[in-house]
């Protein structure tokens, strides 16, 4: 192999300018920015790209359960008179009242819905100090669903009611290194150089 | 919003304000399209893989790091297309590069059909074509796109070494293929 050129090394580096290149050298990467300039054109995205962009991101569905946490979460401001605001207060005091066995269920199993599949998330990381679960269930958000290590021994588990299917997830090890499940059926490369851990979620499936 | 860095545009898009992103599209589809075009794409693969990079970087926005670093995040999914469209075509660019290569000298308009400034495009276009594809994209992004070694070697996930050994051979590349034009007496 060729002999690395220190002159030019340097002056790649940042470490010279070009002035300072021999004149042989100097005059070659003059020719060559002059070549390599004549290809610069004045590049403009047609209006298009934009639009294309736009209307496909529209078309991208947000699961129900973020819309339903947006619809919950998100501050709005809510026009109520005195007296609709009165009877509304009245009637809900009235309900928890005289209904008690009507509030919320603490099984998650029953809250998940019938269809739904209640399936376990293992990893194991005892020198983590947070483990976090993201993926298609999860609109691959880095907040994910948190797991938890519950003795101490780096075992981090979450159990996540899921609807039959083929979905895509890894874990998010101290909030920043993302990490696939070694333990999951498959994996797949998610095109953006990391891979992804596939978990297929039956009907039939038991946690 | 023009203002607006790039960490809070892409937290706005993820609590849900989705037209924001169209901010990002705006402030960043020229220099990604470029960059896809200098590389050897037609104009309209370049615009199916840039909007194409778009929807992706939205769909996994969350998985974006270090939003404030989101155009090195998009470089990265941009040069993945490349090089998944790049080597899904390469059978027919190959062919279509031994064919270009060949026809060059006797049927490009020579500077007497044309002026000479377009054929001289042309020849280095073509010659930009034939060198490897790292060592093509380590010129375009220093010569073309103003970057340093140390951000293309950020962009591209390679070593410094690594990238000044690119733009080396790459250089001595198009040399050998542009020789006429580093002649001595040539003026360009």
């Amino acid at each position: 192999m060729k002999k690395v050129d220190d002159q030019l090394d340097s002056y790649l580096s940042g470490d010279t300018t070009i002035d300072e290149l021999p004149e042989a050298l100097r005059r070659e990467e003059e020719r060559l920015r002059g070549l390599m300039g004549s290809l610069e054109e004045d590049v403009h995205a047609p209006l298009a790209l934009r639009e294309g962009v736009m209307l496909e991101v529209a078309k991208i569905s947000v699961p129900l359960w973020r819309r339903l946490a947006d619809w919950c979460f998100r501050p709005r401001t809510v026009r109520v008179t005195p007296a609709a605001g009165t009877l509304v207060f009245a009637a809900s005091a009235a309900v928890l009242l005289l209904w008690p066995g009507s509030a919320p269920t603490s099984d998650p199993s029953a809250a998940a819905g019938a269809s739904q599949v209640v399936t376990r998330f293992v990893f194991v990381a005892p020198e983590a100090s947070s483990v976090r679960l993201t993926g298609d269930f999860a609109s691959w958000s880095q907040e994910g669903i948190a797991l938890e290590d519950l003795r101490g021994t780096g075992i981090w588990t979450v159990d996540v009611p899921l609807l039959p299917g083929i979905y895509q997830y890894t874990f998010i090890v101290n909030g920043t290194e993302w990490r696939p499940d070694p333990r999951a059926v498959s994996q797949v490369d998610d095109g953006f150089g990391q891979v992804n851990s596939v978990v297929i979620v039956s009907a039939e499936s038991a946690t | 919003m023009t203002d607006t860095s790039d960490g809070a545009l892409v937290a706005q898009v993820l609590s849900g304000d989705r037209d924001v992103f169209g901010t990002l599209v705006d402030r960043y589809q020229d220099q990604m399209l470029a960059y896809v075009k200098y590389m050897g794409f037609g104009a309209d693969e370049a615009c199916d893989v840039v909007q194409d990079a778009f929807v992706r970087a939205f769909r996994h926005l969350g998985r974006c790091g270090e939003p404030d670093r989101f155009a090195g995040w998009l470089f990265k999914i941009v040069r993945n297309l490349c090089r998944t469209v790049g080597s899904r075509n390469s059978r027919r660019r190959s062919e279509s590069l031994e064919q270009h290569s060949s026809t060059l000298a006797s049927e490009l308009p020579g500077p007497d059909e044309r002026a000479e400034a377009n054929w001289a495009k042309a020849r280095v276009r073509a010659a930009l074509d034939t060198v490897p594809s790292h060592q093509r994209e380590a010129l375009v992004l220093m010569y073309l796109q103003g970057h340093s070694v140390s951000e293309v070697a950020e962009l591209t996930g390679a070593s410094r070494s690594a990238i000044k050994m690119r733009l080396k051979r790459g250089r001595e590349a198009l040399k050998q293929e542009l020789a006429d034009f580093f002649s001595e007496g040539h003026e360009s």
